[in-house]
């Protein structure tokens, strides 16, 4: 599906620590886990909750940074991970060191529910049940850092009722967005690729999608020789783009769906096996406040095994400047 | 026909002791039970005047030349933490999360494997509980293990333990961990029976279906202005950072990494050939101990995890007592195990 | 004979190269003979594999399969991935290092193609130019083209990342997923590592960073890649996990995706105000907000009042309200629940209880301790759920803004109906909902 599936209700898990948990969002990023991993999460809570007899179907996430830090030595042009020590092998020789990187964060996730039944008696417990099953889950391969002893109104899950009137919807989400300020919610931006290879095209012909991709993901500095008063100046060209970065955005099929059992080593002999690669788009972190409905926060899942496509999508457009 | 039972080529345990980093904090001794306004200690650079102290090459070895690069200052930059004047105690403080569900893989990919590993744990757990097994953990909490290098030439240590339920303190404990003995992991005996109970709730969190939750804080009497010791990082390629020692920071805050409290809390494996004379190491598949370069559970031996596991699971060869400790501390430390490696 | 003179250059190569030193060794020489060096290779060839995704990138001791996929085999998806490479991609080797100069042999191109492809082609030209016997060179000729494999059983490692990926609707129904492999894709990662590398030491991007540092005119564009990380693939040993990843000596680029540093508006800290609408001017885009209010009342102040000009008033004084409910948020969510109970919070008591709504949840300061605070925060709570400070707070924001206007001298607008929007808009972003108006609101 390329449109955010019906939601019923929000949870909003605000403020959650997680420690160490995955920086390397893919082989060509870093910085902040994949939404493949959030996606993964929500499918895992759904699965527990759905054991615990919560019948609730967990078809979207969102996902709000307050604050990060990132296991990386500082001050290079170029850094690079802090590792932790490898443990020796069996002849006491240090085994191959796989750099890991590591980042801590601090979250708010939202995830967007779709129920029949849940009803208002039930919820405020359910919250309670679903925040402890997360607790003992990983995020992005982290751990949930438990809260502070004294939990203030700001730090408590609370779920939003999305089945209401058009008015009452925005409303409700609109207090979502400013509860969990400030910090910066990634949403899509792929229409900042077709954009940069057109913006290419004049000067080389040939540029294609991943030019434009490298283009962004890169601070582009121009000198104009007219600028400043004739004396000539440097400018950037992310003047207006807002905070952009290259993500991964889910997985492309590099070759057919091998049935399952047939490949020796994969981790269930139940499931239908397929190699793939990551794919990668453009993002941006926004403000929450900038955020006018759900769907414009939440990421949800288009499966497409037909066409080789396993993909995290994102309804975000970003306003014409003639809405602002 | 009955098929020959096979090891799962993708074995995978999640880590069911799930420590948080362990932050520092300093204040008075006297006002231990005010630690909420304790302050953070905090990394600062220092540049220090080192002396050449490693093997020189063979060219330097001519006496001039040996006098001038001896002489020759060496100039680095390092961090260091210390506590304030006006502090004569670190506190170490971390949460440790108990998660249930031991013996169960994460991954796995042979049915029938998985079905005998649960039933093997299951029988382990009837016949033993994770008792012994907890109660060595909680001695690690106790004897304040986890301190690492702060623990050298304290004048005293109080390890406060509490339960944490609903952001509540349900019950708490206090050890003087000095008291207690790193080598064989025993308590004074008037502290036996807390570490049995602090045992006890660990030993039920593995068992249980909720996870339990601690929280930790290591009160150490070091003395106003003493150094004290955070994790170092591990960094391959300094690049033009000419600092040879980066300690660990979390928000400004010195801390010792999770990784290093986990490993403190799972030393308890004295079942190992050489344990009477080398003490307790931690649970590794070949008890490889880093800081001496050895693994002491061999494969030609038949003590390491995966020669134990095999027998004990697909050849029925039940190990010894204090072996099956072993392999299930193994399963609780987590890791993916696949086929040997 | 154009192949024969070309394999026979190679093998003379490698043989002076090897050989030096050593002449008058029989053995030595002999293994440079045509036939026997190429008989050796066509063995060897068997250790490599020519691919594009590499499995060791993602555990050096991870065995399985690794991939050969051609990038024009590969679905033209929008995002981006290998299917962009087209036809010129760098292609990776994977297998026994001793072997790898069986590669080189067939990278070599005649008339703009490489053995390899030659080979695969099954050029009648290059079998005979292999060796005499039919049967032979056919042999070597198929052992040579199976530096491509596409093995018909494939197989993954413990060490290799897989994930679970739901392509139904039940997350807890197991045959709703599908089980997946990412591949390390090393023939993009080239292409990436080539343009960050041309970046970083290329001369044409280093004389741009000298003319951008030094702030004088420079014609080519300065490329600059922020916070890269560069990961080490293969530890000491890169050559142990592909040939690409040995000419990158290891280093796998990873591009920045971090969030921006969360920074708190100046705008936003008031706790030494006398108000926070002193502050409120600075709060993001509000004081453009209200030029652009400024200009329009100007520019049809001796119009006729139409339907069209009232509307575009009311959204434009409406969106500054509406900044103004942001910005009590913004300002509650920097500062800790009962911040103002501070002794320098000198705030009127309205815009307290407004900025500062999470005290109501705390509990009383102790009578022993603090008399008057005790007193403070009863009062805080019931003021707070009173809930007239909205409608103080909103008036404030009026008079605010008129007398913005005023100063423009500009006519002013009804007080009354700016309150009405600025009381709503701030309701709308507060909790928890004063208890007074939540029968208003519908809320329970």
């Amino acid at each position: 599906m390329n449109r955010c599936p019906s939601i019923k209700y929000l949870l909003v898990l605000p403020r959650i620590r997680v420690q160490n948990a995955n920086a390397v969002s893919s082989p060509l990023t870093h910085g902040f886990p994949s939404m493949t991993a959030f996606l993964g999460l929500s499918w895992a809570l759904e699965r527990k909750a759905r054991a615990a007899g919560l019948p609730l179907s967990f078809r979207a996430v969102g996902v709000v940074c307050h604050a990060h830090d990132e296991q990386v030595t500082q001050g290079g042009y170029v850094n690079s991970f802090c590792l932790t020590r490898n443990p020796v092998d069996r002849t006491g020789s240090t085994a191959a060191i796989v750099e890991e990187g590591r980042i801590h964060l601090e979250l708010s996730l939202v995830f967007g529910i779709h129920s029949d039944y849940w009803d208002d008696a039930h919820r405020s417990q359910d919250v309670a049940t679903l925040w402890t099953l997360l607790e003992g889950m990983r995020i992005a391969g982290g751990s949930v850092l438990p809260r502070p002893t004294v939990t203030a109104r700001r730090l408590r899950p609370w779920v939003v009722d999305l089945t209401g009137s058009e008015d009452d919807q925005r409303k409700a989400f609109r207090e979502v967005c400013v509860r969990l300020l400030p910090g910066s919610a990634l949403v899509a931006r792929d229409d900042l690729i077709d954009t940069r290879v057109e913006a290419l095209r004049p000067e080389n012909p040939r540029a294609n999608r991943l030019d434009a991709w490298l283009s962004l993901s890169r601070i582009n500095w121009r000198h104009d020789a007219g600028a400043n008063e004739g004396k000539g100046q440097w400018s950037h060209d992310r003047k207006g783009l807002g905070w952009i970065v290259p993500i991964p955005v889910g997985y492309g099929a590099l070759g057919p769906l091998h049935p399952a059992g047939s490949v020796a080593n994969a981790r269930d002999g139940t499931t239908s096996f397929r190699f793939v690669e990551s794919l990668y788009s453009v993002g941006e972190w926004i403000g929450p406040h900038r955020l006018r409905t759900a769907s414009d926060l939440l990421w949800y899942a288009d499966s497409r095994p037909d066409e080789g496509l396993y993909r995290c999508r994102n309804d975000y457009r970003p306003l014409a400047a003639a809405d602002i | 026909m009955p098929t020959e039972l096979k090891t799962a080529s993708v074995l995978a345990f999640e880590r069911k002791l799930d420590p948080s980093d362990a932050l520092f904090l300093a204040g008075q001794w006297s006002q231990r039970s005010a630690s909420a306004t304790w302050k953070s200690v905090t990394i600062r650079e220092k540049s220090v005047r080192g002396t050449i102290s490693n093997r020189l090459k063979a060219k330097d070895q001519d006496a001039a030349k040996l006098d001038a690069a001896i002489e020759s200052p060496n100039l680095q930059t390092v961090d260091v933490a210390t506590l304030p004047a006006d502090a004569d105690t670190l506190a170490v403080r971390f949460t440790l999360r108990v998660l249930g569900g031991t013996g169960a893989p994460s991954a796995c990919n042979e049915a029938s494997y998985r079905t005998k590993l649960l039933a093997t744990v299951d029988a382990y757990r009837q016949a033993q509980g994770f008792g012994e097994l907890a109660r060595r953990y909680a001695a690690n909490l106790a004897n304040g293990r986890f301190l690492w290098r702060n623990r050298v030439g304290a004048e005293q240590i109080e390890v406060h333990v509490a339960k944490l339920e609903d952001g509540q303190e349900a019950r708490s404990w206090r050890f003087d961990a000095l008291a207690h003995k790193l080598p064989d992991l025993s308590a004074p005996a008037v502290e036996t029976a807390a570490v049995a109970e602090l045992g006890d709730v660990i030993a039920a969190g593995l068992a249980g279906n909720a996870h339990a939750l601690l929280k930790v804080t290591a009160y150490v009497r070091v003395g106003a202005g003493q150094e004290v010791f955070p994790s170092q990082e591990l960094i391959l390629d300094k690049g033009p950072s000419k600092k040879s020692r980066t300690l660990y920071q979390v928000d400004g805050v010195a801390a010792i990494h999770s990784q290093k409290i986990g490993n403190a809390l799972r030393t308890i494996d004295t079942w190992y050939p050489g344990a009477a004379e080398n003490g307790p190491i931690a649970v590794e598949p070949y008890g490889s101990v880093t800081t001496q370069g050895r693994a002491w559970r061999q494969p030609k031996e038949r003590q390491d995890f995966y020669s134990l596991l095999d027998g004990w699971v697909l050849k029925d060869k039940v190990p010894e007592l204090p072996q099956q400790h072993f392999v299930i501390a193994t399963l609780i430390r987590g890791g993916v195990f696949g086929e040997a490696g | 004979m154009r192949f024969r003179a070309v394999v026979a250059d190679f093998i003379e190569g490698r043989r002076e190269a090897k050989v030096k030193g050593t002449e008058g060794n029989a053995d030595a020489a002999a293994k440079y003979e045509y036939a026997a060096w190429l008989g050796d290779a066509a063995r060897r060839v068997r250790q490599i594999e020519a691919v594009t995704h590499v499995l060791k990138a993602t555990h050096p001791d991870a065995r399985g399969s690794s991939l050969h996929i051609a990038p024009q085999s590969l679905p033209a998806h929008l995002e981006i991935g290998s299917h962009l490479l087209g036809e010129h991609f760098a292609e990776d080797v994977v297998g026994n290092a001793a072997a790898l100069d069986v590669y080189k042999l067939l990278k070599l191109e005649v008339d703009g193609k490489r053995l390899l492809d030659w080979m695969r082609d099954g050029d009648p030209d290059l079998r005979a130019a292999l060796a005499e016997d039919a049967e032979l060179a056919d042999a070597w000729m198929h052992a040579f083209a199976s530096l491509v494999r596409h093995e018909p059983t494939v197989s993954t490692h413990a060490l290799a990342k897989q994930v679970y990926w739901l392509v139904g609707v039940r997350a807890d129904h197991d045959g709703d997923y599908h089980l997946l492999q990412p591949m390390f894709a090393s023939s993009l990662a080239h292409a990436v590592h080539a343009d960050i590398q041309e970046a970083r030491f290329g001369e044409g991007n280093k004389a741009a960073r000298q003319a951008f540092r030094d702030k004088t005119n420079h014609a080519e564009p300065y490329r600059d890649y922020r916070n890269l990380i560069a990961r080490k693939l293969g530890g000491t040993k890169p050559q142990n996990v592909s040939q690409l990843n040995s000419e990158r000596g290891g280093v796998n680029y990873l591009l920045a995706s971090l969030p921006p540093a969360v920074w708190v508006e100046r705008a936003t800290r008031v706790h030494k105000q006398e108000s926070a609408l002193l502050s409120f001017q600075w709060f993001e885009d509000v004081k453009k907000r209200v030029r652009d209010l400024a200009e329009f009342l100007r520019s049809v102040q001796n119009q006729n009042s139409t339907a069209a000009i009232r509307d575009e008033r009311d959204r434009q004084v409406q969106a500054i309200a509406d900044q103004f409910a942001l910005f009590g948020a913004s300002v509650r969510a920097g500062y800790p629940a009962g911040w103002t109970r501070d002794q320098g919070a000198r705030l009127p008591w309205c815009e307290q209880l407004w900025l500062d709504p999470e005290r109501v949840d705390l509990p009383d300061r102790e009578t022993a301790d603090d008399p008057q605070g005790r007193a403070d925060d009863q009062a805080f709570r019931e003021d707070y759920h009173r809930g007239d400070w909205c409608d103080e707070v909103a008036t404030r924001f009026a008079q605010w803004l008129n007398q913005r206007l005023r100063e423009r001298e500009l006519p002013l607008l009804a007080e009354a109906e700016v309150r009405h929007w600025a009381r709503a808009l701030v309701l709308d972003v507060t909790w928890p909902v004063p208890l007074r108006r939540r029968a208003v609101r519908g809320d329970a």
